[in-house]
């Protein structure tokens, strides 16, 4: 038996343990898909084949030696925020191309230590902000990847590799979710350290996993988060009572309501309570509060930066940081308390729900020159609840739609159990023919 | 939580703008416009949701790494 581009991680760890194959073949043919398909997609920043193929003989003779961990051979792709030992961490930011990290970041030490392998790094827009990466929508090379995960979420349905690691600090995990087509998990916020990642705002930054289907996302995070290892792959909860919130369909293009309408639909004639509703705080208040903290917290991280390099910077982040930097202390404390107000009143709101539903973006893949709206993706990240985007179905011009679900604080595992179960009606949409 | 009118955007965007001027001079001030009519309209956004005295404190205090769990 040989594995092939586009597998599960579930199958690979099985197929690993039972010596069905090794992880240098796991790693010899995720490496010849990005080598016959990154020229164009661009998912990848660096791909160093030769530290992969030595980090994957390195767990072929452990499982030689009798080890059996849980991400035994599983490659991942990670967002070039991400420290990674031996590779550079460039952020898309040029002074830092030979800024080759010392060690791993937290979250790359816990991968590795469960027998999970880098395959190398993705594109980001500059520093996570909102200048467009140079990646491809792998459904649309005219279409943008969204950001700022961009080469993450398209590695994904390229078959490139199975799981992918990104970052949202406004909708940077789900965006790019949504528009190429595959699953992004962020949960709930603080749930890994970010020790070892740059940072674009230390209150808002989210750590988050991608992959083809609902189960290989929970299988990794169960094993990062340190959850009872369960298995992943059993019958999910019962019908779910779900929150429609009709404020995100009013605000969303004719193909996207359509389509999340035709899901909520479905999953109320499956069994599900759906509610159509409006979460108790108007989404224009959670956007101010989260655009100043955004906007205060990013000029402190790179005030300094941009002063040492500013022909480096991006004119969106640059403009950005700069306009950042002006907010009085007042305003950003203010916005700080009123984010705490707000998730006290969504949380209390919340206890008559399991779920909140509603479109991941307001339209489809937008073109190249932008990363596409983030609204959307905005109120999980500063409530810090978990949210997931699935790929539930292709709009007329044949490019990815997602539908996020947002969970409650501390309940990833309902949250991907609900999933699971809306996948049972709503089957996501697979990769395109092209790459498999 | 007291939910009164926002005060508008003009006079965040003024002030903005000024400080602009200041810190990066007339023609950097100018390349920001969209920036700081942006934040200025969130300022203004923020400004408009009123918190009582004792509303929702700030934690001074920083989390606890959560490394390894």
């Amino acid at each position: 038996m040989t594995p092939e581009a586009g597998m599960r991680a579930g199958q690979i760890v099985a197929s690993v343990h039972d010596g069905s194959f090794t992880t240098r073949d796991v790693a010899d043919v995720h490496l010849a898909q990005i080598e016959r398909y990154d020229d164009s997609i661009q998912a990848f920043a660096t791909v160093d084949e030769d530290m992969v193929r030595a980090e994957a003989d390195w767990l072929d003779r452990q499982r030689d030696a009798g080890a059996r961990l849980p991400l035994h051979g599983v490659p991942v792709a990670v967002k070039d925020i991400i420290d990674v030992a031996g590779l550079p961490t460039i952020a898309g930011f040029e002074p830092y191309r030979e800024n080759i990290a010392r060690q791993d970041a937290a979250i790359i030490s816990r991968l590795r230590s469960l027998g999970a392998f880098v395959l190398g790094k993705t594109h980001t827009t500059q520093f996570a902000v909102g200048d467009p990466a140079p990646t491809q929508n792998p459904w649309n090379q005219y279409k943008s990847p969204a950001g700022s995960s961009a080469g993450s979420g398209a590695a994904i349905p390229s078959g490139m590799s199975p799981i992918a690691l990104g970052s949202q600090t406004a909708g940077s995990m789900l965006r790019p979710a949504a528009f190429n087509g595959c699953v992004g998990f962020k949960p709930t916020r603080d749930w890994m350290s970010m020790n070892g990642v740059i940072p674009l705002s230390w209150s808002l930054d989210h750590l988050g996993i991608y992959a083809g289907n609902v189960s290989d996302v929970e299988r990794v995070y169960r094993q990062l988060a340190g959850h009872e290892l369960e298995d992943s792959d059993q019958p999910a909860l019962s019908p779910p009572r779900i929150a429609l919130l009709n404020e995100f369909l009013e605000m969303s293009d004719n193909p996207v309501r359509a389509h999340l309408r035709d899901i909520a639909d479905r999953l109320a004639d499956a069994g599900a309570t759906v509610v159509e509703t409006d979460l108790p705080v108007p989404f224009e208040k959670l956007f101010s509060v989260h655009q100043l903290i955004f906007s205060a917290e990013m000029a402190a991280v790179h005030r300094e930066n941009l002063r040492a390099y500013p022909d480096h910077y991006g004119p969106r982040i640059r403009s950005g940081v700069e306009a950042g930097a002006l907010i009085p202390a007042a305003a950003l404390l203010h916005a700080q308390r009123l984010r705490r107000a707000h998730i006290d009143t969504i949380d209390t709101w919340f206890s008559q729900f399991d779920i909140v539903m509603m479109p991941t973006v307001s339209t489809e893949a937008c073109d190249r020159a932008e990363t596409g709206d983030r609204r959307f993706q905005i109120p999980a990240t500063l409530l810090g609840l978990p949210a997931i985007s699935l790929p539930t179905g292709l709009s007329p011009n044949g490019l990815p739609l997602g539908t996020q679900l947002i969970g409650k604080a501390n309940r990833d595992v309902g949250l991907l159990r609900a999933a699971r179960w809306i996948n049972e009606i709503a089957p996501l949409i697979g990769i395109p023919e092209r790459f498999k | 939580m007291d939910q009164r009118q926002n005060p508008g955007a003009g006079e965040y965007y003024r002030r903005l703008t000024s400080a602009a001027r200041d810190d990066y001079g007339e023609q950097r001030a100018g390349e920001l416009d969209d920036q700081l009519r942006h934040l200025s309209e969130m300022m203004a956004g923020v400004a408009g949701q009123r918190l009582t005295l004792t509303d929702a404190p700030i934690e001074q205090l920083p989390r606890q790494d959560r490394s390894g769990q």
